[in-house]
């Protein structure tokens, strides 16, 4: 019997001649009711691999090699045929269900047309079924939600409508890319429980892509783990986190951070990612990896199969016992530092937004209260809307209370800083590190200029070479070197950024730094270069962290203590591997059962949104 | 819903009377004293100065002033003019079809020219889409009083295709007078549209959310008509919006060019002489087109997009 | 320059245009140089003489050289957009930077009332300020310059929002930089391609516009050599003598042409990054 889904050495290549080489000869099988994740970091062509079932490749893009559906090429067929296959076999799943569903048509509209093009069904028949399958993806109230627009409803919602339409076509197939990377870890958890869950009752297959590879071994059977437009290892799901057999795989595992224990150091992957293209006649991981062996450079590896799996790797053989012992990482939490002086204090602190002109109000931030010490690192936890946001700009002084206050080193903070020299004042106590390194620098200015500008306005008297030492000095203490220095933001990649985004922030010596969710946006292995960065920047400088994180598994790595926020309260507060190993609110344990970590299972009851 | 509209209505009105005062106070900006200024270069009969003292309410204070120019207006009387030596408001009840029939015209050339170009452009890829690129580039700039003039010379004058002169008589003879004309003006706005319009659609072509629909093997024709097309239409809205004002400059421009006869050759003539009252009632109308017809698409905005929150913002 | 890292490709067109331009700007300076004759005070004995090794473009209906004529139509058509652009950019600039900085009750305020100079089309701009200072050169400027001070404040306000609400320029004020330090080093150089960019555009425009007024009557008055004026030439138009007029409409196409080109290839990739 043939396989479900078969992709036969698939090579994708622009015309262009920068990046021209996307995919280099992937092969995978997937069999009937069977569930494959494809994991990978960013540019991995992971995501590529699955729109090319559905043949939605880049305009004039070269192809080579085959895709399957029962045996049936994807390339081969008619437009007709293809959109055959588009309505009634194989159904996709976008990762931005805001920006997947057209936003001026109705739930309503969106189902029914997916329906009525897929099954044929008359519009009154279609508008019955729909409400059917919002019912069986968990969503209340079905039959309102159809009159509703997509702006309406929470992004949960809206991937549980896009999950309703693409099983309600009838595919054998549902190719899931990223479903839940934009959305909460508590809404990740309901999301890939009605997915398996569906899955399973329906007898579906499943290509489910992710950069999270503990989500990948909890939901699905095999694994293929891509790296640079190739799958360089392919296992079964259980057989892969223990003992990797590629040393990519193993640095992955190794280098994120968990939420059941805190790795001593994670195992930081150096280097950045390389793309397919610059890594032709080699082994693309090669540049960063542990192992690697003059031999490495000279030639592809080719597969060595393996009960169970197959890996790309020269010396996969020898390495094994060596890449199981990698991952096994040593864990140990973090020691309260001894206790110094109160740096910021927040007391009863309130905010709140007017909602249009109706009058509405919402509290973002209500009644919160803390202190940070100096030295020590505080996690501030909570999901999209709980006020960690505001509360950061609070801090920052770019938003004023309703009431309450913020001391920071015993002084109270007023209204925005106005002067030059209040802010000069305020620059020397608190900084700030953003989310997205992309806006977070000033696109025309190098790291060196960027550091100097700080240190010119901050330390107005001191003399050039002194600024040019101590620019030297920042710099070389994030890890910036060589050409990095005078080269444009746009010439780096997201993680040398945020480096110059920390030594901005060190240039103006504060009292303390707030890390506004500052490695969201990086890939985990640059995420561990950046984590175990500030960890040792703390170590040397005893300066003051307020982490905010959505992520329980990164404020574990980071934070001694941590507050846990949910709709503008703080819920819970102690130390982080107190709060994490026994949490005593509700919403602490959600949070925590709902984060991804090895021999996790999705919920299975259809939770309701 | 209700409450919104009525929101727009008062900024609406707001922007009126702040836009006629503005017109209004010109009278008192003018060098000298205002009888002086309105008379203009005609001899200062006691009958004209008493019937200017009638018409501006020279007696009574400033602001007064002003609402009884305005109610006056309101009420269909917008005074004397002295170069036609008539009541404005016949004046313009021959000048002003004219010019609306050219502005309607003109204005449909330009959705018919902007919109099919855009959406050839976006459908076709390839030559169509570089025609259309670089001819809306170029065309954009044509201004419209030398496109009026060279076809006046070309297809008036020297092949003889269409008349140089005058409005036209009957409906149909006006609109084979006016052809030329509308013609000058739709060129370049068309032109506008037509980029805004490809941008436009070619964003929503690459939008996730057209994707879906590929990939849910909804015909490519209707993820245009159903997904493109209308999620692109604000923006061309927009500028449609946008130009109208433009559209009105083309009008006096091309009525000079050809000779119509409507409101702008009577503004053109009215400036040339200092007629206050003429120039004030032309710009009355026109402010209130351009506000009203400004609202007009904010409200359809709210129509169009159900993010637009109606009442919100 | 270290700029944003995007290198302008002018292509051929892009060349052709600068090459226009330069050749254009030369001939407006050089004028009063290079000329063959004077641009007025013709004689009606030379009047509509056809070209020739004396008048390389023959005379006009006042019997004054064409050549000339558009030699020294050059000035007021280059010099007068120049002023608009400088004049809308000094108080549109300004006042969409403090606008989009404050926000609030100013923002609004200037808004509206900027929405409200939009709503008038230019020629009834220049129609109301003649009645206020009559006719001629000033009046035309002035009512240009107005015109085109909201557009100019509203593009320059949504992409100064634009920059000011990226993290860097909170940053900066978080790291301590004054508020006309963030303005001079920061907003404004990251604003200054899309400035540029727009205000070629606006140059472009800015002649058409003083061009059509000068047309219709209510700019440059005649005899004054320019070349809208020399395209309203109605008397020319009658009587079928076309040279001068067309003459005067290809240098204004090819000139507006030129600096829209210009302007488009400078803002490619400014726009919506």
């Amino acid at each position: 019997m043939t396989a479900l889904l078969e992709i036969a050495d698939l090579r994708i290549q622009l015309p262009s001649s920068s990046r021209a080489v996307l995919l280099d000869g992937v092969s995978l099988t997937v069999d009937r009711g069977e569930t494959l994740s494809l994991v990978g970091e960013s540019g991995s062509g992971k995501s590529l691999t699955v729109r090319s079932v559905l043949g939605l490749l880049p305009e004039r893009a070269k192809i080579a090699g085959e895709v399957l559906f029962e045996g049936r090429s994807i390339f081969g067929m008619s437009a007709e045929e293809l959109r055959t296959v588009r309505r009634q076999d194989v159904a996709m799943i976008f990762q931005d269900p805001r920006a997947s569903i057209n936003p001026v048509r109705s739930i309503g509209d969106y189902l029914v047309e997916g329906l009525r093009t897929s099954r044929g069904l008359s519009k009154g028949e279609a508008a019955i079924e729909a409400e059917g399958w919002l019912r069986a993806v968990g969503l209340s109230s079905p039959a309102e939600r159809l009159n509703q627009f997509p702006h309406e409803i929470s992004g949960g919602m809206l991937q549980r409508v896009m999950i309703a339409s693409a099983i309600g076509s009838g595919a054998r197939l549902l190719l899931a890319d990223e479903p839940t990377t934009a959305l909460d870890v508590s809404i990740q958890a309901e999301i890939m429980g009605v997915l398996t869950q569906l899955q399973q009752s329906l007898g579906l297959a499943v290509v489910f892509v992710t950069h999270d590879i503990d989500l990948a071994i909890a939901t699905s059977n095999r694994i293929d783990v891509m790296y640079a437009g190739r799958i360089v290892e392919s296992r079964r799901a259980e057989d892969l986190h223990d003992a990797p057999w590629h040393p990519y795989s193993a640095a992955l595992i190794g280098s994120r951070p968990l939420v059941s224990r805190r790795s001593t150091a994670l195992r930081a992957i150096g280097g950045q990612p390389a793309t397919a293209d610059d890594s032709q006649g080699s082994c693309a991981f090669a540049p960063r990896c542990l192992y690697a062996i003059a031999s490495c450079c000279d030639s592809a590896p080719e597969i060595t199969a393996g009960s169970g799996g197959y890996v790309r790797c020269f010396r996969s053989g020898e390495l094994r016992a060596e890449l199981a012992l990698a991952v096994d990482v040593p864990s140990e939490d973090l020691t309260e530092p001894e206790s110094g002086r109160v740096v910021v204090e927040v007391r009863n602190l309130r905010k709140t937004f007017k909602m249009g002109r109706q009058g509405g109000v919402t509290v973002a931030v209500d009644d919160v209260s803390f202190t940070v010490d100096s030295g020590e690192c505080l996690g501030i936890v909570g999901e999209s809307g709980s006020g960690k946001t505001t509360l950061a700009r609070l801090l920052l002084g770019i938003e004023t209370p309703d009431s309450g206050s913020v001391m920071i080193s015993g002084q109270p903070r007023g209204a925005r800083p106005r002067s030059a020299t209040q802010r000069r004042h305020w620059a020397a106590q608190l900084q700030v590190v953003f989310q997205d390194p992309y806006t977070s620098l000033d696109p025309r200015q190098t790291p060196t200029a960027a550091v100097d500008e700080i240190l010119t306005v901050n330390s107005p008297g001191q003399s050039r070479e002194w600024r040019t030492a101590q620019v030297d000095r920042l710099l070389a203490s994030v890890g910036l070197e060589g050409a990095m220095r005078t080269a444009l933001p746009s010439e780096l990649s997201g993680g040398q950024r945020q480096r110059v985004a920390i030594a901005k922030a060190l240039a103006a010596s504060p009292q303390a730094i707030i890390l506004d969710e500052a490695v969201s946006g990086l890939d985990v292995s640059i995420q561990a270069q950046v984590l175990n960065l500030l960890a040792e920047l703390q170590r040397e400088t005893q300066v003051t962290y307020l982490f905010i994180s959505h992520d329980l598994a990164v404020i574990r790595q980071v934070a001694h203590r941590v507050i846990v926020m949910k709709d503008g309260k703080i819920v819970e507060r102690g130390l982080t591997s107190r709060v994490l190993d026994s949490p005593q609110h509700d919403y602490t344990q959600r949070l925590v059962e709902a984060a991804p970590r090895p021999g996790w299972q999705p919920p299975q009851a259809l939770g309701q949104a | 819903m209700g409450r919104y509209a009525l929101r727009q209505l008062g900024v609406l009105l707001a922007l009126l009377l702040v836009g006629s005062f503005v017109i209004f106070s010109v009278v008192e900006l003018a060098p000298g004293d205002p009888i002086s200024a309105l008379l203009g270069n005609q001899p200062p009969s006691p009958e004209r100065i008493a019937q200017l003292n009638a018409q501006y309410h020279l007696d009574q204070p400033f602001v007064a002033r002003y609402f009884l120019w305005l109610g006056d207006a309101v009420r269909g009387d917008l005074g004397q003019s002295i170069v036609y030596q008539a009541s404005v408001t016949a004046l313009l009840a021959k000048a002003l079809p004219i010019s609306l029939m050219l502005i309607l015209m003109a204005e449909f050339l330009i959705v018919v020219f902007g919109v099919v170009a855009a959406i050839v452009s976006a459908r076709h890829k390839g030559a169509p889409d570089t025609v259309v690129a670089l001819g809306s580039s170029l065309a954009v700039s044509v201004p419209v009083f030398v496109v009026a003039v060279l076809f006046s010379i070309v297809f008036g004058r020297v092949l003889g295709w269409f008349p140089t002169v005058g409005a036209g008589e009957s409906p149909l003879d006006s609109l084979y007078h006016l052809f030329l004309p509308a013609l000058a003006i739709a060129i370049g706005a068309s032109a506008l549209l037509a980029r805004v319009g490809r941008s436009s659609l070619k964003d929503e072509m690459e939008s996730p959310h057209v994707t879906t629909e590929v990939a849910r093997g909804v015909p490519e024709g209707r993820v245009f008509r159903r997904h493109v097309l209308r999620n692109g239409l604000p923006p061309m809205l927009a500028v449609i919006a946008l130009q109208v004002p433009a559209l009105i400059a083309g009008t006096v421009v091309v009525e000079q060019a050809f000779n119509l006869g409507g409101a702008g050759t009577l503004l053109l003539a009215g400036v040339n002489a200092g007629d206050f009252a003429l120039v004030q009632a032309i710009a009355l109308i026109i402010l209130f087109v351009t506000v009203t017809l400004g609202i007009a698409v904010d409200i359809a905005y709210g129509l169009l997009d159900p993010r637009v929150k109606v009442g919100g913002k | 320059m270290k700029g944003s890292g995007r290198r302008v490709r002018p292509g051929i067109l892009g060349w052709l245009s600068v090459v226009i331009l330069v050749f254009a700007v030369g001939i407006a300076i050089f004028a009063p140089i290079i000329a063959p004759h004077e641009p007025t005070g013709g004689s009606i004995l030379s009047q509509l003489e056809p070209p020739s090794s004396t008048h390389w473009l023959g005379t006009d209906i006042d019997g004054n050289d064409i050549l000339s004529r558009l030699m020294h139509g050059a000035r007021p058509s280059l010099l007068g957009p120049l002023l608009v652009v400088t004049l809308a950019l000094l108080i549109g600039v300004p006042l969409a930077l403090i606008s989009a900085w404050k926000g609030g009750v100013f923002d609004q305020v200037i808004g509206r009332s900027l929405d409200l100079i939009f709503a008038f089309p230019t020629v009834l701009i220049a129609a109301i300020i003649i009645l206020a200072i009559g006719r001629g050169i000033t009046a035309a400027i002035i009512a240009v310059s107005i015109a085109y001070i909201p557009y100019t404040a509203r593009i320059t306000r949504a992409a100064a929002l634009r920059e000011r609400n990226k993290p860097y320029i909170i940053a900066c004020e978080v790291q301590g930089l004054s508020t006309t330090r963030i303005f001079l080093h920061h907003l404004l150089p990251n604003l200054s391609r899309f400035l540029t960019a727009q205000a070629t555009i606006a140059f472009g425009f800015a002649l058409v516009d003083l061009a059509a007024l000068s047309f219709v009557g209510i700019g440059i008055l005649p005899p004054a050599p320019d070349w809208g004026v020399m395209v309203g030439d109605t008397t020319s138009l009658v009587q079928g003598s076309y040279t001068s007029i067309a003459a005067a409409a290809v240098c204004i196409l090819a000139v507006v042409a030129a600096f829209t080109i210009i302007g488009n290839r400078l803002s490619e990739g400014t726009e919506r990054r």
